[in-house]
């Protein structure tokens, strides 16, 4: 381990607590069961998919300064995806972009979220060290649809265990 | 060969999960099951990449084969863990159970090492159970958690 406390991490750390300010206004639209599944979703899968892809034989990018597993990689995987992904159900559900419409919003977060991954990249916070930005273009909407998918199970399941469901 | 063998292990401790009549909601089974890999992915990203304790050849197939480990095998094992956990009345029996899993979580660990497919590098043996015990004990705290907002019902504001 060789971590310095550089720009990288103020990088991570403003992203966090960004994303986190994100979610504030918004944290009591669903219910905390909801918030909370969402929440270990994200954070199980991506921490899953990034540990296969940084990890032997891929080595394909890394977090930070160096291939280690960084508290600041850490804070990224429990504060910015969980926030990213419920600000994203939020306005998908509160907005009613269903549709034809969930197709456009999809494209936003892809373009949005490709954007941003460009600007870790130019932070020297996502080092690539063989993978490629064109790489994560068809990853972010496959990633949406699967969290839409999720979010439409659990929201079946917790009708099923009489929570009421209404929008305002 | 190796990774037909954990495809094999994958399949049975799947097919007997899948068969077995369960006491959880689908939606504890999944967040138990996310926990669990979460805490087995954090035990092998930490100590391969941080603490050098734990080496994984660069071999697909190991890689491959570790891979379903930490998101099939451990996660499995820690549900079906929850899962008798609930059904347990004493505390006796709660107590021969968790170390029965942490002794499963264990040599499943050490089946890792002996195959070549997660090797330990200046390993104390009880760090193994120990942070085995954690694991389950962490889940059983998250699970505690979980049912009370499972359970209570509640509506989007």
């Amino acid at each position: 381990m060789n971590v310095t406390y550089d720009w990288n991490e103020w990088f991570f750390l403003i992203s966090s607590t960004a994303a986190l300010l994100a979610f504030w206004p918004i944290r009591r639209y669903f219910p905390p069961v909801m918030v909370l599944l969402i929440w270990i979703y994200n954070l199980s899968l991506v921490s899953s998919i990034d540990y296969f892809l940084i990890a032997t034989p891929f080595k394909l990018y890394y977090f930070g300064d160096n291939p280690t597993y960084e508290l600041s990689g850490a804070l990224f995987h429990f504060f910015m995806y969980p926030c990213a992904s419920l600000v994203f159900l939020y306005i998908y559900d509160k907005f009613e972009l269903y549709g034809k419409k969930t197709a456009w919003y999809i494209l936003f977060w892809t373009v949005f979220a490709v954007f941003y991954e460009w600007i870790c990249v130019i932070n020297k916070a996502l080092v690539y060290t063989g993978w490629k930005i064109l790489y994560s273009i068809p990853v972010y909407p496959a990633s949406a649809i699967l969290l839409l998918l999720f979010f439409h199970f659990v929201k079946k399941k917790l009708k099923a265990l009489s929570y009421h469901w209404t929008v305002q | 060969m190796v990774l037909l063998f954990y495809l094999i292990l994958n399949g049975i401790i799947l097919l007997f999960f899948i068969k077995k009549k369960k006491n959880l909601h689908i939606l504890e089974i999944i967040a138990y099951w996310m926990v669990g890999s979460y805490i087995g992915e954090n035990f092998s990203a930490l100590c391969y990449m941080n603490f050098k304790t734990l080496h994984i050849p660069e071999i697909l197939t190991h890689e491959l084969s570790h891979f379903l480990s930490r998101n099939t095998i451990y996660p499995l094992v820690m549900v079906l863990f929850v899962d008798y956990y609930l059904t347990s009345s004493t505390w006796f029996k709660k107590s021969i159970l968790t170390v029965v899993f942490v002794a499963i979580l264990t040599s499943i660990e050490w089946v890792n090492h002996f195959l070549g497919v997660l090797i330990h590098v200046n390993w104390q043996f009880w760090w193994s159970p120990a942070i085995w015990f954690g694991g389950l004990a962490s889940l059983l705290g998250f699970m505690k958690i979980f049912r009370i907002l499972l359970f209570r019902g509640g509506e989007y504001k």
